[in-house]
């Protein structure tokens, strides 16, 4: 069901902006504690910083994957199919998934060639649809 | 490893120590040191010190482009260019490296590879979605590789060398594929989306549709109201209605 992936991929799109920025904070943490010699051009200081900061977003990254996992064998437990409005959360996914990448095409097509370049394209595709 | 390839293996993670405060400082620094060390080998130790200082301070760029600046500057600091030179080189091509990456890969490489994988999606499935995650980390190390070099061989002309080169036109085009990839790929998902759906009910969906994207877009909502929001928020009545009906 679609519905259930987006119940657990929405939420967690959510958590990872939300640690990266909390990454980012630990990150500025590091440097400040090792100020004096990166000023000073200590390229072990700056190589320390890197090092840390990569083992901290392959930590996130881990336990994103890890609680990914863990929701998605979650979601397999319960029964969706008892439910008799499950469906709804299907198109509320499909809604919103068209939705945002409609209004992110027209967002960021701007105006003059990109915007006609976006029209060329949905011809193309209805084209498509209509051919098959 | 030699020190250009080790250059080049760090900028892949240039952005990892990303900062507020110095943002890709501590990443171009890092990046830099490898070809600092070689090339300081002979100097003094203050010298170096004082480069890598100096490789490490504020730089703001987009991360793929960031080779540029790192390839320049030890170009410049391999003549023997004053570190107050060095410094406003840096800061001189931040910008530029910034507006060219955010044009050619964030609104044109990579909503074009998007669209592309979304409009094969029904006939490739996951293959596509390999492909995609291929072509870009290909295109990613190549952008990386290139401005690396560019930096090295043109150090304090590195600017006018990159509006020589076909990147800026590039640039221009990406998002004109990007905007007709996108374009294809929205009839073709809902399409796919939609097959089996009872006809109110997609037309019911293409309307949400409708409304929503009129959200993203309207001068009284668009600062609030994302692609991202908008599922959420759907999502939550969805949830409301099904337990609410149980």
């Amino acid at each position: 069901m679609i519905g259930v992936a987006g119940l657990v991929a929405l939420p967690l799109a959510v958590i990872g902006g939300y640690t990266l920025h909390i990454h980012r904070r630990r990150n500025a943490v590091s440097v400040g504690r090792r100020l004096a010699a990166v000023s000073a051009g200590d390229a072990r200081a700056i190589w320390e910083i890197q090092r840390n900061a990569v083992v901290r977003d392959m930590g996130r990254g881990l336990v994103l994957s890890v609680a990914a996992v863990f929701a998605a064998l979650l979601m397999q437990a319960v029964s969706w199919e008892e439910l008799p409005h499950a469906s709804v959360l299907n198109w509320a996914i499909m809604a919103g998934g068209l939705a945002a990448a409609l209004g992110g095409a027209l967002r960021s097509g701007g105006v003059g060639a990109r915007r006609r370049w976006l029209g060329v394209g949905l011809a193309a595709g209805l084209f498509v649809v209509l051919w098959r | 490893m030699k020190p250009r390839s080790e250059a080049l293996v760090r900028l892949l993670a240039v952005q990892a120590a990303w900062t507020y405060e110095r943002m890709l400082g501590i990443g171009v620094g890092h990046a830099a040191a490898p070809l600092l060390r070689d090339l300081y080998a002979q100097r003094s130790v203050q010298e170096r010190r004082a480069a890598v200082a100096r490789s490490a301070e504020f730089f703001n760029s987009h991360p793929y482009l960031a080779g540029v600046a790192v390839g320049a500057v030890v170009h410049a600091e391999r003549n023997g260019v004053p570190g107050d030179a060095i410094v406003r080189l840096r800061t001189a091509l931040s910008g530029p490296l910034g507006a060219l990456g955010d044009q050619l890969v964030w609104a044109g490489e990579v909503p074009a590879l998007v669209g592309f994988t979304l409009a094969l999606l029904p006939w490739f499935g996951i293959w596509a979605v390999i492909g995609m995650v291929l072509i870009h980390n290909v295109l990613r190390f190549w952008l990386t590789a290139w401005g690396l070099d560019l930096g090295l061989r043109e150090g304090l002309g590195v600017g006018a060398a990159l509006q020589r080169s076909r990147l800026p036109v590039a640039a221009a085009h990406a998002q004109s594929v990007a905007a007709f990839a996108v374009g294809l790929a929205i009839p073709i998902l809902a399409w796919d989306l939609l097959d089996g759906v009872a006809a109110p009910i997609a037309v019911a969906i293409l309307a949400v549709m409708l409304v929503g994207s009129a959200l993203m877009l309207s001068p009284w909502t668009r600062e609030r109201i994302t692609g991202l929001r908008v599922g959420l928020g759907l999502l939550v009545v969805a949830l409301i209605i099904v337990g609410g009906l149980r």
